[in-house]
Formats: C-alpha cells, structure tokens, sequence
C-alpha cells in the first residue's frame, strides 16, 4: 500500500503516527562544515565506530529507536521538527552502509568492499557517500580518491575529496558522482594522496537522505509537514536514521526534536 | 471512531473548541535551556502547584490545560495551535503523566524520588521522557545528575544521566537513558555530582510528547492539523507545555489551542 490521496494521509497520521523525541549533545566542529552525529551522546544513544563495511538498518544502535510499519503499510516522515542552541541545518538520512579502520598513513588503496545496498534503488541511484571521520587524522591535508561502482553498473568509476589539515573526529566528507553518474551502488578502495601523519580512524558511509530542516534562529525551533518534506518514505520499514548537521560555528550546540513517522 | 477523511476533518474544525493560552513572562536565566510552564504563572491554563510526594496527574490536576471530552466511541485531538511569545522559543505538547518534587540542589547523596505508576497509555513507559523539573534555583555551578530507574521491561537499578548547566528556576533537564533503553517505567532515585550549596528545590517529572510549535520570531505562528500531525489525546491527559528559552526573560506567551473531535 502506500499514500495516494489526502483522505489517505489524513488517515495515516491520526492513526498509525510514531512521535520520536531525539537530543544530540554538543560537539567540536568547524564552522561551515558538515558533521555526524552517529557517535555523539544523547537519544538515540551514539553509535559504534564500525570496522569491515556492514549494512545498517533499523535495529542498528545509533540510529533513531522506532517501530516497522504494521501490515502492508508503507512507512514515511510525516513531520520534522527541530530546534538548536546554534544555526545550522540538520538532515536526516538512511544510513545504509558503514565501514571504519582506515588509516591516515597508508598510501597504497586501502580494501572497503561495500556490501550489497539493502534498501531503495539497489543501482545507488539518489544513494551519497561520504568518508566519515571517527577519530582526527594528521596535520597535512591529502586528497582522498574512492574507487566505486555506479549504477550501470561500471566498476572502476573514481571521485576525489580534500582531506583538511587535522581532519577532526566526527566530520565527513562528500563525494561526487562521476559526471553522468546519480549515486554510488558500492565503494571497493580509498586511496591517499600521501600520509597525513597520523592514522586517525576514518570510513566510508553510504546513505540516502529523507529530510533536511534549517535551524535560523538558535533556540527557536523549525518545522515542516509531511508536504513541506515531500512525504519521504522510509525504505522497507527498516531505515537506520541518523542525523548530519552542517555547522555555523565551532560548535554544534545542543540538538533538540522529534520526527513523526507515520503508515498508510 | 477516528478522523480518517477530509470531509470529516472539515466537519471536526468546523466544530472546534477554541482554548485560550496566557502565561506571564518568566524570570530571566535560563538561556538556550528548556523550560517549563507548569508553574509558570498565568490566566490559562491555571498555575500549577509544586509537587511534594510523587503522584500520578490526570486532566483534573490543577495547572492542566482543559480540553472537551469526546463523545462515546470518538477521539480528541489537537487540530491547530496559533502561539505568540515577545522572545523566540518553540512550543512542546506534552502529556504530563507523573510528578513529584522536593528535591535538594544542595545533596551530592542519593535522594529518594520513587516515581508513581503510569496510569495510561503504554503503562511500562516505553514512550515517555522523563525530566529534572527545577521549581528553586540551586546554587551556582553546572552538575550532572545519575538516576537510578526501571525500564519498559521492569529491569530496575537502570542508571540515566541529565545535564544541569545551571540549576534555574522553571529549566528542565531532560534524562537521558542507559543504553540500550528507551522509556522509563519508573524512576527510583536522583544522584547530584556535588552539593549547590544552596537547597532550591527540583523534582522528577515523567512524561509523553504529543506535538509542537516553532515559535521562530516575535510573531504569531499558526500550525496546522498536518504541522502538527494531528495528535489525538488520551481521554484523562495532563495537558502540559514546555518552551526554549532563546532569551532570559521570555516575554508573555499568548496564543489557543483548538481541540477537535471525531
């Protein structure tokens, strides 16, 4: 089943709504960037860092605790809303896959080998990948390529990102698909420019995103309605949600909300 | 029963009990934290009472926001919230489902809270949050709290944590559980880091979110049925708002609540 009509969607959220409260205490950031918060304290309760590359899913600890969609009904977002000690904006995703223990001082291509998408479009159409930072690396700033394999799928594909000096623990970065390219179906090395100078802890995530919502006031919160967030469906009930917040400032300040999912 | 169309949307909101929402401006402090309105004064709902005991509240409890009762076989539920307050803040909705207080600021010891039982809806609490409820600023200083509580499964001498950056009149602290726990059964005892050196007085409070309302500037700001998630309301719902301080002084809160049935 799924939502079709606005008699449908009033049913689903007077009927089969889930309220989910989360707060994500403050972390380190630098202001502009983008950062995780799977490893941050709070509610949900912070993530592992992983290791070899492993599917999420709903059960996973660090994302948000909720329950599957009963029935056949299909599950969606049916309201966000969020509210900040600082201004940023806050986005919700589908962590789909993870892998951590790579190493800031290797140069050679280092093994990542993602296994099969388990949710959505299993070509990674609409699917981004970000190398995700558990523990700070070295002082000198390295590009990092992925080689990956797109939708096609070709193998082989390559994309590139610039690791900063000190690339700090909780931060990510974004790589773009090749151009023609719409998402990422797997991710097989990383390879570094040259040492950092130190092996940090550093991985590769793939996820997709559901929802994003600008805080522009701090301590005043924002909202948007199931139309407002175009409805996004939780992929077969079993999302692993998580939370990314790009920063205003060298903090993260305290992260407060609730997201409703509701069936229909 | 239960709203399921947009034709019996209409009709509910055609029909819809309008309560009014007055609450004074509160004492500066407090910024960037949480806040209460339980005891904050005002014409409506009426203030409410600092609890002693731990106790179970309902829609009686004085400090409740009032709501109509639904006929046989239907619900109630929040339609629409309209809210202005001179300082930006957002708006939580909350059945308040326990309280109690008389808790010292000025104890590093263990301080006996045993928290009533839960009365509706999941009653083992695995969808509720639970809260240090300041109703008298400690001394100064930050301080984190250990409370010892019963999860949703009845495993009791769970330990939760609460961040207390300043112990300030009408803030609370929202308990955050051990991990692998969502919900709280019942709550046992508090443990400060250290003693305020001045005794105040908090409490435990335990309760279950059912919506809320951006406040993003001076203005009034209206949520509809869909902003909201059209909420519906246990028959006996302590009717409770908390707010975010962006300032000290937060400036008069006005606004209505409409409640519909159907």
């Amino acid at each position: 089943m799924a939502i079709i009509s606005q008699d449908q969607l009033i049913a689903a959220i007077s009927q089969h709504r889930q309220a989910l409260q989360f707060r994500k205490e403050s972390i380190a950031n630098v202001a502009g960037a983008h950062y995780s918060h799977w490893k941050t304290a709070g509610r949900p309760q912070a993530g592992a860092t992983p290791t070899t590359a492993a599917t999420c899913s709903r059960s996973t600890t660090g994302g948000i605790v909720y329950s599957a969609p009963g029935g056949s009904r299909t599950q969606y977002v049916g309201r966000l809303m969020a509210n900040c000690t600082i201004v940023g904006t806050l986005t919700v995703w589908d962590r789909l896959i993870h892998s951590g223990g790579l190493d800031g001082t290797v140069t050679s291509p280092q093994a990542v080998n993602t296994p099969t998408l388990p949710r959505g479009d299993a070509g990674g159409a609409g699917v981004s990948c970000f190398l995700e930072f558990y523990t700070g690396v070295g002082s000198t700033s390295r590009d990092a390529t992925i080689s990956y394999t797109n939708a096609t799928p070709t193998s082989g594909q390559t994309s590139t990102v610039t690791m900063a000096s000190s690339q700090v623990a909780n931060s990510l970065l974004e790589f773009s698909p090749a151009a023609g390219d719409t998402g990422f179906k797997s991710v097989e090395t990383v390879t570094l420019s040259g040492t950092t100078g130190s092996a940090g802890n550093f991985g590769i995530t793939l996820a997709r995103r559901i929802a994003t919502i600008s805080i522009v006031t701090a301590n005043a919160s924002a909202s948007q309605n199931p139309i407002d967030l175009n409805i996004p469906t939780i992929d077969a009930g079993d999302a692993c949600l998580w939370f990314t917040w790009q920063a205003s400032t060298t903090s993260s300040g305290v992260l407060q909300g609730s997201i409703d999912l509701i069936e229909g | 029963m239960a709203i399921t169309t947009k034709a019996q949307l209409q009709a509910a909101l055609a029909a819809a009990h309008r309560q009014v929402i007055v609450k004074a401006t509160t004492s500066s402090g407090g910024t960037g934290l949480p806040s209460s309105n339980w005891a904050r004064s005002g014409q409506n709902p009426t203030q409410g009472a600092t609890p002693s005991t731990a106790v179970a509240t309902s829609k009686s409890t004085v400090g409740a926001i009032p709501f109509p009762s639904a006929p046989s076989g239907q619900k109630v539920y929040i339609a629409r919230v309209q809210m202005t307050q001179v300082n930006a803040s957002s708006l939580e909705i909350y059945d308040r489902l326990s309280h109690m207080g008389g808790l010292s600021w000025n104890s590093g010891s263990s301080q006996t809270v045993n928290s009533a039982a839960i009365t509706r809806g999941d009653t083992n609490g695995g969808d509720v949050v639970a809260f240090l409820e300041c109703y008298g600023s400690g001394g100064a200083g930050s301080y984190t709290a250990s409370i010892s509580y019963t999860n949703p499964a009845g495993t009791s001498g769970r330990t939760g944590t609460a961040i207390i950056p300043t112990t300030n009149n009408g803030s609370i602290y929202q308990i955050m559980n051990q991990d692998g726990d969502v919900g709280f059964k019942t709550i046992e005892s508090v443990t400060l880091s250290g003693a305020s050196g001045t005794v105040g007085n908090f409490g435990v409070t335990i309760a279950r979110f059912i919506t809320s309302v951006p406040i993003p500037t001076s203005d009034s700001q209206a949520a509809n049925a869909f902003d909201l998630g059209l909420p519906s309301i246990d028959d006996d719902a302590c009717l409770w708002t908390t707010h975010m301080r962006s300032a000290g002084a937060t400036g008069l809160l006005s606004g209505f609540i409409d409640f519909v049935t159907g």
